[in-house]
């Protein structure tokens, strides 16, 4: 019953902890797949933006000094400068836009008109046209001897229409490489630049600028084998941005962004490794899954110390009805809850007393039935005693009683008198028990004795009561005169309980380190119902007597240290077994001699 | 090991490596021991005693004894010392550890001179490495280094055509460090986690020096208007890619006895023009390639003061040639300059290294005050006032202290003082603990 009820506060916690929870979870479920999405959406958008504006950036950044290339071109064209002007024009072109670390005015021939340089031009005449700019001619980017992104801008002049010579610029895209290195999402996401022909131009990572020292090309990377790096010459203006999670070459997943400048047919490149992109986001369902860890098992601790609280008065109901039934018919309870367990408390209080009064009204009725059961015992048992000896006195008195006659008179007298005394025997043993006196006995001895003395009962009633022994002595401690009476009890009730014809069987047994001895008859047997209670003081199957023989013949056994069994089966007999620890025999002969 | 210049690095990074002085010199100028154990001068400041290592051995074998010393001394002070020499009266072993220079004047710079690299006349020195061959940029350990073995055994010096190259060559691992990394390539460099940068200021500086024979830079007044019409702030970020310190004299900014308050040029272009203007003053300088964008700053800053300088790309030792023949009108080089004065002193006085194609009597005057000082607040003084004579008779307009950085893998554990170079601490670097697979060619 125990387990069950707390099996009923467990469920009773559950069943509010997830009365309480599962809306919690159901909102913790749908908010974490939101966040995630959610998150996803944000940092790609984030990222996306990212490498969106920078590829604007570049963009201006390019076109802008190309711009600067072809206003310097049209001022060297319209003022109609000396070549010593020129020259220190350039010059000071190179200081004012930093870019350009060289711009050398070419005639259509390719020979040197003026030039920033202090010696020999470095640049020449591109013959590969290269990506157009509104007019400028940029040449792919190359890294420099001091690690520097370079492109070379070529202004092919014009005067009348006719070709009029070439202006040329080295341009140092230091600014764009700045760019990338200022473009850090968050501790590990770096950008990058690819050329159209997929190689590396800038990188953001410190630690893999080494790829563009190397002139690494980046085709296999998943955004460039994508298209997202594409020829400016086929290069849609309105590409849009791509974005892809991928694994690179060290096993990092990432999120890479990419975004083209169609101008150039560069790729911006936006790249960050998944665990810190997302990690906002893990944190963020990390807190909400702790949060609702907390939330369930303070709901589920709420919920189970608020059961206990509630099924509090049901346990104390429970454990004033095991007292009940213990027989503490005293045990109240106490309940205050002010609610329909109150009530109940009452109710059960108010029946506890009843009990009581039912009880005690029991046991009245039972000790009057009692007390009248055992008067009419006595009555029975010391009537006929008594009045057989009132009437052989009134016999014995009489003047024509010859002696013969009175001598029987007397010998009835004297019977009835010794049955008188046995019963009174009876009860002073109930009473007060006689201490037994433990000597040395042969069980076998003993018991012979009682049967000899016995079988003739035996014969008088047509029943024949035999005797079989173990050989040897079956040696107990035990008191002759007390097992001597519960042998007598015994075999008596046997031969009362059998009919003639029957048989009475005595024997006796080793067991081990036990003797036994059985009394079993051919009689009508007991009813199981009764028969658990035949060793109780006062019950007895028959018409006479209190019902204390075999009280009496237990209380004696178990004196003894021996115990008392009985089995029996209706119509078919009874048997009785006693058994008492053996004695050895050794020992015996020696408090013998 | 990477050096981009075969004629700046191989054998310049041999000597520092294989080579050292009685003494070396710290960053602030001062003398510190080397060979030289310690040293005294006496009271009258007409006698130096120098006590050498008695453990000090040279990379053949032989010990460092003051026999041999002083008769290196004897043949090489006079080259090195110059003018200076002359207040020596004598080198002499005073016993076999023990070396005596009795002078003619207290010569408070022959301390600084004693910097002079120490090396038999067959070649054998005694740093802590030694060059297995003159004609191989390839060093080793040596194991009877005086201060104890260096950790690395070997060195291999590798030349490469850029810094680009020298730079991929490092990143495959195949070169530990990067021996210079130029002002424009060290933005690219900083931030790389397997890359340790180290800074510097070199002791060079760049200058715009005078032919003091050319009429046009005759007067006092035309090479200070000259001075005050340069934003050296401006030549540094334009031709130096923001990597220097200005300079405005010869001296290294952290000398010891040079005073923190010295007088210094003030850029005054204005003031400038009213100066050179009227004089319309034309001439040519020659310029080494890498000095180009210096070269093209100062033009346009001389430019803004009516001064017309012509450029002329020239190469760095044909431009050396033609200024120890005096065949300039301007030259922009860059100088050693510091730490000590002595170097100061060697350069810019006109019986120095350069004869007579440098400096003037002004500046000689103030530069032999220095070179007699008979005390630490005598030469204070003359420090300060060679300061002034640089100021009022300039040789020379004081640029920028150039910036350098090396750049070593960080597999080394390098030892490395503040501001100062890493590779004066070489033999003390070590393999990373954990990480012994460095390279080792």
């Amino acid at each position: 019953m125990r387990p069950r009820i707390r099996h009923l506060a467990t469920r009773f916690a559950l069943l509010l902890a997830v009365a309480a929870v599962v809306p919690l979870l159901a909102y913790g479920v749908v908010s974490l797949i939101s966040l995630q999405r959610g998150t996803r959406q944000s940092i790609v958008t984030g990222n996306l933006n990212v490498a969106t504006r920078a590829a604007e950036e570049i963009r201006r950044y390019v076109t802008s000094n190309a711009e600067i290339l072809k206003a310097l071109s049209a001022y060297l064209q319209e003022t109609g400068l000396t070549q010593a002007q020129q020259d220190r024009t350039l010059k000071n072109y190179v200081l004012e836009f930093r870019e350009f670390r060289e711009i050398t005015l070419f005639d259509e021939g390719g020979a040197k008109i003026a030039t920033s340089r202090i010696g020999e031009p470095k640049v020449a005449i591109p013959k590969d046209p290269g990506v157009a700019l509104g007019g400028v001619s940029m040449s792919p980017v190359r890294v420099d001897e001091d690690l520097l992104p370079t492109a070379t801008f070529a202004i092919h002049l014009m005067r009348l229409n006719q070709p009029a010579g070439w202006l040329v610029g080295e341009f140092s895209l230091e600014e764009m490489w700045r760019m990338v290195d200022q473009i850090r999402i968050g501790d590990t996401g770096f950008a990058m630049v690819v050329a159209p022909g997929g190689e590396l131009m800038a990188h953001g990572d410190p630690d893999k600028k080494a790829l563009v020292a190397q002139s690494t090309n980046m085709r296999a990377h998943p955004l460039v084998s994508r298209g997202a790096a594409g020829d400016p010459a086929v290069a849609d203006a309105t590409a849009a941005p791509i974005s892809l999670e991928y694994v690179d070459a060290d096993g990092r997943s990432n999120l890479g962004v990419a975004a083209q400048i169609p101008t150039l047919g560069w790729t911006v490149i936006v790249e960050q490794p998944t665990a810190e992109a997302y990690a906002i986001g893990a944190e963020l369902q990390r807190q909400l899954i702790v949060f609702i860890s907390i939330g369930l098992l303070a709901m589920i601790s709420v919920g189970y110390f608020f059961g206990r609280s509630f099924i509090r008065p049901i346990l104390k109901l429970k454990s004033a009805t095991q007292e009940v039934a213990k027989g503490q018919l005293e045990t109240r309870v106490d309940i205050r809850t002010g609610d329909e367990f109150t009530e109940l408390g009452d109710a059960f209080n108010t029946m506890a007393n009843r009990l009581v009064d039912l009880t005690e009204n029991i046991k009245r009725q039972e000790r009057q039935a009692m007390f009248g059961r055992i008067a009419a015992g006595i009555f029975h048992d010391l009537n006929h005693p008594v009045q057989n000896i009132g009437n052989n006195a009134s016999l014995l008195v009489r003047p024509d009683e010859d002696a013969e006659a009175r001598e029987g008179y007397v010998r009835t007298i004297q019977k009835e008198i010794a049955t008188l005394k046995r019963f009174m025997d009876d009860l002073r043993n109930l009473a007060k028990p006689k201490p037994l006196e433990r000597f040395a006995l042969d069980l076998n001895s003993s018991v012979g004795e009682i049967v000899e003395a016995m079988r003739p009962e035996g014969d008088r009633h047509g029943i024949t009561v035999e005797g079989r022994f173990a050989e040897g002595p079956l040696t107990i401690d035990g008191d002759r005169f007390a097992l001597g009476r519960v042998f007598r009890n015994l075999i008596t009730n046997a031969i009362q309980a059998t009919e003639t014809g029957g048989r009475v069987t005595i024997e006796t047994s080793r067991k081990g380190d036990s003797v036994e001895v059985s009394i079993a008859d051919t009689g009508s047997g007991i009813p199981p119902e009764r028969l658990s209670a035949i060793f109780d003081d006062f019950v007895t199957t028959k018409r006479r007597g209190l019902g204390l023989g075999l009280a009496i013949s237990k209380r004696i056994v178990e004196q003894l240290d021996g115990t008392i069994t009985v089995q029996s089966e209706v119509g078919r007999g009874t048997a009785f077994t006693l058994r008492f620890p053996a004695r050895d025999d050794r020992a015996v002969q020696a408090a013998a001699s | 090991m990477a050096a981009t210049s075969e004629i700046a690095g191989v054998q310049q990074l041999k000597q520092i490596l294989s080579r050292e002085g009685l003494v070396r010199l710290s960053e602030d100028g001062r003398p510190q021991p080397a060979l030289a154990e310690s040293w005294s001068v006496a009271p009258n400041g007409l006698s130096l005693a120098i006590r050498l290592r008695s453990n000090a051995r040279f990379h053949d074998g032989s010990a460092v004894d003051a026999h041999t010393v002083s008769s290196i001394l004897r043949s090489t002070l006079p080259a090195s010392m110059g003018s200076a020499f002359e207040d020596i009266n004598g080198i002499t072993a005073a016993s076999a550890t023990e070396i005596t220079i009795s002078l003619r004047r207290p010569s408070p710079l022959l301390i600084e001179a004693l910097e002079s690299q120490i090396r038999k006349p067959d070649g054998s020195a005694t740093g802590p490495f030694k060059a297995i061959a003159p004609d191989k940029p390839e060093l080793v350990a040596n194991d009877a280094y005086y201060l104890g073995r260096p950790s690395i055994d070997r060195i291999v010096i590798q030349s490469y055509p850029s810094i680009r190259a020298a730079w991929a060559e490092m990143l495959r691992n195949s070169t530990d460090m990067l021996y210079e990394v130029g002002s424009d390539a060290l933005d690219s460099l900083t931030g790389a986690t397997d890359i340790s940068l180290f800074t510097f200021v070199r002791h060079y500086q760049q200058l715009l020096i005078f032919n003091p024979r050319l009429p046009a830079f005759r007067e006092p007044a035309v090479r200070r208007a000259l001075n005050s019409a340069i934003n050296r702030d401006e030549i540094i970020t334009d031709g130096l890619n923001g990597h220097g310190v200005p300079s405005f004299g010869p001296i290294w900014p952290e000398y010891w006895a040079f005073p923190a308050n010295h007088s210094t040029f003030r850029f005054d272009p204005r003031e400038a023009a009213i100066t050179l203007r009227p004089r319309n003053i034309k001439f040519v300088c020659l310029v080494a390639p890498r000095f180009e964008r210096v070269a093209l700053a100062l033009r346009r800053q001389l430019g803004a003061v009516g001064v017309q300088m012509e450029l002329r790309e020239i190469s760095l030792e044909t431009l050396d040639q033609d200024l120890l023949a005096g065949n300039f009108d301007a030259v922009l080089t860059e100088f050693i300059s510091g730490p000590s004065f002595f170097r100061v002193y060697a350069v810019w006085h006109s019986r120095g290294l350069l004869r007579g194609s440098v400096g003037n009597d002004h500046v000689n005057a103030a530069l032999d005050l220095v070179r007699h000082a008979t005390s630490d607040n005598e030469y204070r003084a003359a420090i300060a006032g060679f300061q002034e004579a640089v100021k009022d008779d300039p040789p020379a307009v004081f640029l920028a202290w150039s910036q350098r950085a090396r750049a070593v893998n960080r597999r080394f554990d390098v030892v490395a003082e503040p501001g100062r170079d890493i590779l004066t601490t070489l033999r003390l670097w070590r393999p990373v603990v954990g990480d012994l697979t460095v390279n080792r060619n």
